[in-house]
């Protein structure tokens, strides 16, 4: 094979530190015989090897320690510290969400969402919706005890009065449109007692 | 200097892979004074190129299993010291002291009788920039040809031979700058 003057300059180097091949050797000596132009590359790059030849060894180098730092550095690496909060199945899909949740503008996107449907939650809701509680008008009666019952939509009128004269109870109120009604009872009276009949009676709940 | 090959470095990388430590620590020693003297060539600091040594051991540890065998094992871990003598170098400023230049340039130019033109070479190298300074070495001290240093700096085979003579022009132009002429070197 045939080299050119710019291929064969560009062996000198490696022709000098030895690492031609033994047939670019052979070339880049005949080239050298061909093109004397060469022997002044060749001496300069020489004088930059024969530098190399005689430079100062490396400082000395303490392999131990140096070494005993690296195994310090990779027990590092192989061994974490573990974090106990992530332990558990639920481990990957907490990752997965702090990766999510840590792009900033991924982050900004869920905010603007959630500002979105707050707002629209606002606009739909219609202004003037009256929530309405189950309450009484009864007055208060210190010597009475007042109790908030609607009975069972099945419940006939017979067994209503039936189960309020068991108790002792008298209708003061009612029934409201959502079919409350008061009852009021002695004070006396056992009030737990008194709900356990309501309970068991199944046709009232207080 | 010595080469190692292949044939022992690459069991020895694929056992670390394993985590084996023996192994990790059979390639340290085969394969630290060069990456050392290599380091200390481009960073100029002892400390500074044991920093990187031990970072380039500990990131050979770390990647070994991602070693793809796309190059040679030495080269691969000379690529790994050469990228963090490069970010380390970003942090200090390294020069030959001026003393050293000042006492070159003042003796009224130096030749064969006075100087010995090697050593005189020898502070040239340092004198050069990083780059120009890092392919030299590897050429003439590391002894890789050009497929292994391009495997080394991550460039074209091309690029590294063009890289070399201008290095070598780099180095004319300091060592004129040192009061050396060309017809004493």
């Amino acid at each position: 094979m045939t080299y050119s003057l710019d291929e064969l300059k560009g062996m000198i180097p490696i022709y000098l530190n030895g690492r031609l091949t033994a047939s670019e050797t052979a070339a880049f000596e005949a080239g050298l015989r061909q093109h004397p132009e060469l022997e002044a590359e060749l001496k300069d790059f020489s004088a930059i090897k024969e530098s190399y030849d005689v430079m100062a060894d490396p400082p000395d180098i303490d392999s131990e320690a140096l070494f005993a730092r690296i195994q310090k550095g990779i027990h590092g690496v192989t061994k974490p510290v573990t974090d106990h909060r992530e332990e558990g199945p639920f481990r990957p899909l907490m990752s997965f969400l702090r990766r999510i949740y840590h792009t900033p503008s991924l982050s900004w996107s869920m905010a603007g969402l959630q500002f979105a449907a707050l707002l629209l939650v606002f606009l739909v809701i219609p202004r003037h919706a009256v929530f309405r509680t189950y309450s009484s008008t009864a007055t208060s009666d210190t010597d009475k005890v007042h109790l908030n019952v609607v009975f069972d939509k099945e419940a006939k009128e017979i067994e209503i009065r039936t189960l309020l004269q068991k108790l002792g109870a008298v209708i003061t109120s009612g029934p409201s449109a959502e079919g409350l009604y008061v009852l009021t009872v002695e004070k006396t009276t056992d009030i737990d007692a008194l709900l356990t009949v309501f309970a068991e009676a199944a046709t009232a709940w207080r | 200097m010595n080469k190692k090959s292949d044939d022992v470095l690459l069991p020895l990388l694929t056992a670390c892979a394993a985590k084996d430590e023996e192994a990790f620590r059979r390639l340290y020693d085969e394969t630290h004074k060069r990456i050392f003297f290599f380091a200390h060539r481009i960073v100029g600091d002892r400390d500074m190129a044991e920093d990187v040594v031990a970072e380039t051991y500990m990131a050979v540890w770390k990647s070994a299993g991602a070693f793809k065998g796309r190059s040679k094992v030495l080269t691969w871990i000379f690529g790994i010291a050469r990228n963090l003598s490069m970010n380390a170098l970003k942090k200090i400023r390294f020069d030959v002291s001026i003393d050293d230049c000042h006492q070159l340039s003042t003796d009224g130019g130096l030749n064969s009788k006075n100087h010995d033109r090697k050593e005189v070479i020898s502070k040239g190298l340092l004198k050069v920039s990083a780059k120009h300074r890092e392919v030299l070495d590897l050429v003439f001290y590391q002894g890789f040809n050009y497929n292994e240093i391009a495997a080394i700096l991550n460039v074209p085979e091309n690029t590294v031979k063009t890289r070399v003579f201008y290095a070598k022009k780099a180095l004319h132009e300091t060592l004129c700058k040192m009061g050396v002429e060309q017809n004493d070197l």
